[in-house]
């Protein structure tokens, strides 16, 4: 299966193409913005390096979040567009997923720094098995909901925001990246079943909008 | 004009609340078919909130922008390898959705070998007329949109000069913020149009801006202030005090346009044009003021219809195509790495001045 993976919800800009195990391609920039200015001509270069075009995809596997808003749109928003009229099948993956998936331990819990005093974070099998979904809340929060399931067992951290989770109980350990590798965001992609339509995209935290204040007239008509 | 090749445009747009793609057809004689054009607007995503809140907006366009492009495609009756170009808006504007739009395009462009036309926002409204009407080169440009409001001299693709703008709001902001007052509802223009029926244009004194100030440039926040506080001097309004309000907003709004446009027409009476664009020239008192004055001056009033008037697909697809036949469009390596831009201005203002410039510069 030939697949590209691409990762801008954090800060990097990434782009990886896969042949089954082989990568054709792995290009990868530390960036805190401008996302939108790097991802195009990366993929470009990427394509052309691997030596295939875009229609000669089987899949596009794609982070949906959570991460910087802006971020996950960039990626979503670029791997939607590869899927316009040419049959590719665009795949999300969730950056906690991603972060997990190379650290091959028996639990593994991706936490990433949210700002506002938040983290976003899950819990992961070896086998990637989702055993707590991605969610957002305060350090001391996240530590009490992911000892509650690790009852007891070692547990690896991985992500920019596994500093944050303190003290750490006994038997646990920061083991993970703190990025994502977008040939992991490919390999899960090329595992997951085949998607029934475009992926949406994952914030976990609604708009920063408050209603709108009444007018001196509320619901009048004028007619 | 000399003849050119076909050019076949899919254009994206997607720089406020409109979700839009179309398929535009540019003949090598400069003529124009408009195949699709496909809008899907947002207002009910941000009624609650009394306004266009950008997180929102840029939220649905990710969620929405592909399936109305292949709408668009579909309803077109084309396929993706006979375009000639995509074009999307990638300024002025809220930058979250011009983001989505313009990252898209890059993508079609990258998947379908397609080449990529980054269209300022502007330049479509300013050259969205020649799709539909006969309106050659010169004219004068009265663009009026909830983010614009400026008098354009537009002498060619790619060739325009401001003669005026607003210094404060936009008059587009003004009906939504005296619907909003009003308890009218979105969008504003529609709703005061609607709600002046019947109401008299006479009733409240609105003042009129900058009338003794030379230029061509608009004011819109006194007027806000004026009927706000002509609002506050009822108590309990009955229906036919909202109509009088309305209308004579709606008349006073309409009476500033006109004036200032007129100031513009005396700087190019050659032109004998004026075209109008943007969502409040949807406005038919609005429109029958201009009327007016074009007749008083033997000028043409030229109007595109209004589904081209408000922001849609078309006109960035036209605009693309326009400036790939004039030899303008950027070179397709720069646009595949250009950032989206939240301020763009289509011309430098004239006679060194810079109203509404802040610490980024003049935002359009």
């Amino acid at each position: 299966m030939l697949v590209m993976g691409l990762d801008t919800a954090l800060k990097r800009c990434s782009v990886a193409i896969l042949r089954g195990d082989q990568v054709l391609a792995d290009e990868s920039v530390g960036l805190e913005r401008g996302h939108a200015e790097y991802l195009a001509p990366m993929a470009a270069a990427a394509l052309a390096k691997a030596g295939v075009a875009v229609r000669d995809l089987d899949r596009v596997g794609v982070v949906i979040g959570p991460g910087g808003f802006t971020g996950v749109r960039v990626a979503l928003s670029f791997a939607r567009g590869l899927g316009v009229g040419t049959g590719v099948a665009v795949v999300g993956v969730t950056s906690l997923a991603a972060l997990a998936a190379p650290v091959g331990a028996p639990l593994v819990a991706p936490v990433i720094d949210a700002r506002r005093g938040q983290v976003y974070a899950g819990l992961y099998g070896e086998d990637g098995e989702v055993l707590m979904p991605p969610f957002v809340t305060d350090p001391e929060e996240a530590l009490k909901r992911l000892k509650e399931k690790a009852v007891g067992a070692p547990l690896a951290l991985a992500g920019s925001g596994a500093a944050l989770i303190e003290p750490m109980p006994p038997g646990w350990a920061v083991s993970g990246a703190e990025d994502i590798d977008a040939k992991a965001v490919a390999r899960l992609a090329a595992a997951a079943p085949a998607p029934e339509g475009p992926p949406a995209p994952l914030y976990l935290r609604a708009p920063d909008a408050k209603p709108g204040r009444p007018g001196l007239f509320k619901g009048a008509s004028g007619a | 004009m000399s003849e050119t090749k076909d050019i076949l445009a899919l254009g994206l747009e997607t720089s406020c609340d409109d979700t839009a793609a179309a398929v535009v057809l540019r003949r090598g004689d400069g003529s124009c078919r408009i195949l699709s054009n496909e809008v899907w607007t947002q207002h009910d995503d941000h009624a609650a909130f009394g306004g266009v809140v950008p997180e929102i907006a840029a939220r649905s366009h990710v969620e929405r922008l592909d399936a109305t492009i292949e709408k668009a495609v579909v309803k077109a009756g084309v396929d993706y390898a006979d375009l000639d170009l995509v074009a999307a808006t990638a300024g002025p504007g809220l930058v979250g959705g011009v983001m989505v739009g313009l990252t898209t395009a890059k993508a079609i462009a990258l998947a379908h070998g397609v080449r990529l036309v980054p269209v300022n926002h502007l330049e479509g409204h300013a050259l969205s007329a020649r799709m539909t009407e006969d309106a050659p080169f010169p004219y004068l440009l009265l663009l009026i949109s909830g983010g614009h409001t400026q008098l354009i001299r537009v002498s060619g693709v790619g060739k325009y000069d401001r003669l005026g703008t607003t210094i404060d709001d936009a008059a587009g902001e003004c009906f939504d913020k005296t619907a909003k007052l009003l308890g009218l509802g979105a969008p504003g223009g529609p709703k005061v149009e609607s709600a002046a029926v019947g109401g008299r244009t006479d009733r409240f004194a609105l003042p009129r801006p900058l009338l003794k100030h030379a230029g061509c440039d608009f004011s819109f926040s006194g007027m806000k202030t004026a009927v706000r506080e002509a609002a506050q001097s009822l108590e309990d309004p009955t229906p036919q005090d909202i109509a009088d309000l309305a209308a004579s907003f709606q008349e006073a709004a309409a009476r500033h346009l006109a004036h200032r446009t007129e100031r513009a027409m005396d700087l190019m009476p050659e032109a004998k044009r004026l075209v109008v664009a943007g969502g409040v020239a949807a406005n038919c008192a609005i429109k029958k003021m201009l009327q007016q004055l074009c007749a008083a001056k033997s000028w043409a009033l030229i109007a595109p219809p209004p589904k081209y008037c408000t922001d849609n697909g078309a006109m960035i697809a036209w605009a693309g195509a326009e400036r790939l036949a004039a030899g303008l469009a950027m070179e397709p390596e720069e646009a595949l790495g250009l950032a989206p831009r939240a301020r763009w201005p289509l011309a430098d203002p004239g006679e060194g001045k810079r109203f509404g410039s802040g610490r980024k510069g003049p935002k359009a």
